[in-house]
């Protein structure tokens, strides 16, 4: 049997890894399940359909992982409920069936293929996904699209997502929103704390000029971090007698 | 409150329970359904934010099959927070009042409202541990995962804790609530081992925020009505929320107190700010906008993985609130709610066990839970 056009190609989700070439594709029943991007006089093994049980576990030994965004278009392919059922695959793949991971898989299948080989590439979860549905689609395009042109790490990729979901939620247009760096974002998202940190950053202390400092957040502290170097037993005292007149000072003008 | 119920189901191994019967009395047939499993129990899984509102307006009245007795989360997390020596009975869970930043919506995964039916059993239990630790000063609250008055006209469980704290005078049974059910209890005083204790936040903040909620007038009336009846009362000035008038308005809810109240006639104050698990943001986001002070707060990861406002905001917002208390009389006992000790050295200048009127509160007892 040769791949086309013997086979037919409605399970194509278009999986982020290409069937290798050397090897044979694989059909359930007349669909192919792997191999879509191969050439059509490819050779094919054909599994005939049992039940959904015995499709899932082809599925998974085929492959072992799919990212969200496959899970998204396999669970979207026209014939996707006559050989599996959508429970027992998320679960198969580590994710628990939900109306919201319905609805988190609903908007990536939506989303271009850009971002979704995005979310795929960086292993983005669905819980960090969340804020994307509380907009409406001109605004998640928007969204998607910066985090795309910022190309981040995932972490701060996450990130951005959270804060530019809240703050158009927050009443900002987009236009403000356009091409801001994380500690634009910040600063618009956390206008209070960020001008607490700037006056403290900004207060003048009498500082040894042997002592490194570097104003710092972290997690819900704002401070110092210090660094010196003391030779001698002399100069350590020295050092520790000016942090007791910058805590003095500190401690007059908080 | 309890007329905000949709529909009251109940367990059919309830049904010749007081709580059923008082359902019965108390609400049109229409609205009682009588089930032998728990309504909507297919859902195993974090309930979505419309999940989470049904199951407010819907209860089960149904019998508890596990531990009653249980010690406050404060002194279970890993990072020791201070907490006190307070430990929780579980009488139901959910509540039919609804604010922004409630730590159910992380915490409750449950599709129905619930009471439980067997509070005998909850009294034998704890009567087995009274009986070995009578001499021992506990607090008991039932306000962990239901608010402990809101549905209280349909229990009538206060009655009957009531009634069995007055054997255990070393023991503090604490009801939490902000709703003003008290009506049902009054003639069961004096009882200065009963402390009735409000959460109390700044008007504006429980327009915005507490909803459903009695007003900040109506829960200082029944406080008023407690003293009265010889009920001691607290008050829990807890969340704090920063908000743009926030000293305006703290400083008004402050006044109210002050004037309406003598130090004596108030147990203790307890301070504290708004603070969350992180998981919970996006429920808060989905039920109520970011048009939330809640949803809108500048929030950091803090001590026992919770979201916090940056310390020198909170430290300051304490020492705010501290001080009208203080300004207005020494005699006020304040303390801080689930703070790390960095905050209460930083605000008190000292820690819960170096402050004479907060000793007794904070030594640690021995475990019986
Ligand atoms: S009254 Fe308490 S339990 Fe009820 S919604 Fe408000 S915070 Fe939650």
């Amino acid at each position: 049997m040769k791949l086309k056009p013997d086979f037919l190609m409605d399970l194509d989700f278009k999986p982020s890894n290409e069937w290798p070439a050397s090897v044979p594709a694989l059909a359930l029943s007349n669909q192919l399940i792997c191999g879509f991007n191969l050439s059509s006089h490819h050779p094919v093994f054909e599994h005939t359909f049992q039940n959904q049980d015995h499709s899932l576990i082809l599925l998974k030994s085929i492959y072992p992982q799919l990212t969200l965004p496959e899970l998204a278009r396999l669970i979207k392919s026209p014939v996707f409920s006559q050989y599996f059922e959508i429970d027992s695959l998320l679960k198969a793949y580590q994710y628990h069936a939900s109306p919201e991971l319905t609805e988190i898989l609903n908007l990536l299948f939506n989303c271009n293929s850009d971002f979704q080989n995005f979310v795929s590439f960086k292993k983005i979860g669905p819980q960090e996904l969340v804020p994307l549905l509380m907009l409406d689609e001109d605004n998640r395009i928007f969204v998607t699209q910066e985090v795309l042109n910022a190309n981040e790490s995932k972490q701060d990729s996450v990130k951005r997502i959270e804060l530019l979901c809240d703050l158009i939620q927050m009443k900002n247009t987009t236009e403000c929103l356009q091409d801001l760096n994380q500690n634009q974002l910040l600063q618009l998202r956390h206008p209070v704390t960020t001008s607490r940190d700037q006056s403290l950053s900004a207060t003048s202390l009498p500082w040894s000029s042997q002592i490194k400092k570097k104003f710092k957040r972290q997690g819900d502290k704002a401070g110092f971090d210090i660094q010196f170097f003391a030779g001698t037993p002399v100069e350590l005292n020295k050092l520790a007698q000016n942090l007791t007149k910058v805590a003095q000072e500190w401690n007059l003008k908080a | 409150m309890i007329h905000n119920l949709e529909k009251i189901f109940i367990d059919k191994r309830s049904v010749n329970s007081e709580v059923a019967d008082r359902a019965r009395q108390i609400f049109p047939k229409n609205k009682i359904e009588i089930v032998e499993n728990e309504p909507w129990s297919e859902i195993k899984r974090n309930l979505t934010a419309e999940e989470f509102d049904r199951s407010k307006k819907n209860i089960f009245l149904t019998p508890f099959d596990g531990q009653f007795f249980k010690r406050c989360p404060g002194s279970t997390q890993k990072k020791v927070l201070n907490c006190c020596n307070y430990h929780v009975l579980n009488l139901g869970s959910q509540c039919p009042m609804n604010c922004s930043y409630c730590y159910l919506q992380s915490y409750l995964n449950s599709p129905v409202s619930k009471i439980f039916t067997n509070i005998d059993q909850a009294l034998s239990e704890l009567k087995m541990m009274a009986d070995t630790n009578s001499h021992l000063p506990f607090r008991v609250g039932t306000g962990e995962i239901i608010d402990s008055l809101a549905l209280d006209p349909l229990t009538l469980y206060s009655r009957k804790l009531i009634s069995f704290f007055t054997q255990y005078p070393k023991w503090t049974l604490e009801f939490k609530t902000k709703s003003d059910q008290v009506d049902q209890f009054l003639d069961l005083g004096p009882s200065q081992n009963t402390v009735v204790s409000w959460s109390l936040n700044a008007d504006y903040v429980i327009q915005k925020e507490e909803h459903g909620t009695a007003s900040l007038n109506d829960r200082l009336g029944a406080a008023l009505k407690c003293i009265q009846a010889g009920f001691s009362v607290a008050f829990h000035l807890d969340p704090l929320i920063y908000h743009t008038n926030w000293q305006e308005n703290y400083t008004e809810l402050v006044s109210r107190i002050t004037t309406q109240f003598l130090p004596e006639q108030v147990n203790v104050i307890s301070l504290g700010t708004l603070r969350f698990q992180p998981e919970q943001r996006h429920m808060m986001k989905k039920r109520f906008g970011l048009n939330s002070l809640v949803t809108q707060a500048e929030m950091f990861p803090s001590e026992g993985a919770k979201l916090r406002y940056d310390a020198s905001l909170r430290n300051e917002m304490f020492k705010f609130v501290y001080n009208l208390f203080k300004n207005n009389s020494d005699r006020w006992k304040i303390f801080l709610c689930m703070e790390t000790p960095e905050t209460w050295i930083s605000t008190f200048e000292a820690q819960p066990l170096q402050k004479p009127e907060l000793k007794d509160m904070f030594r640690p007892l021995p475990s019986i839970g």
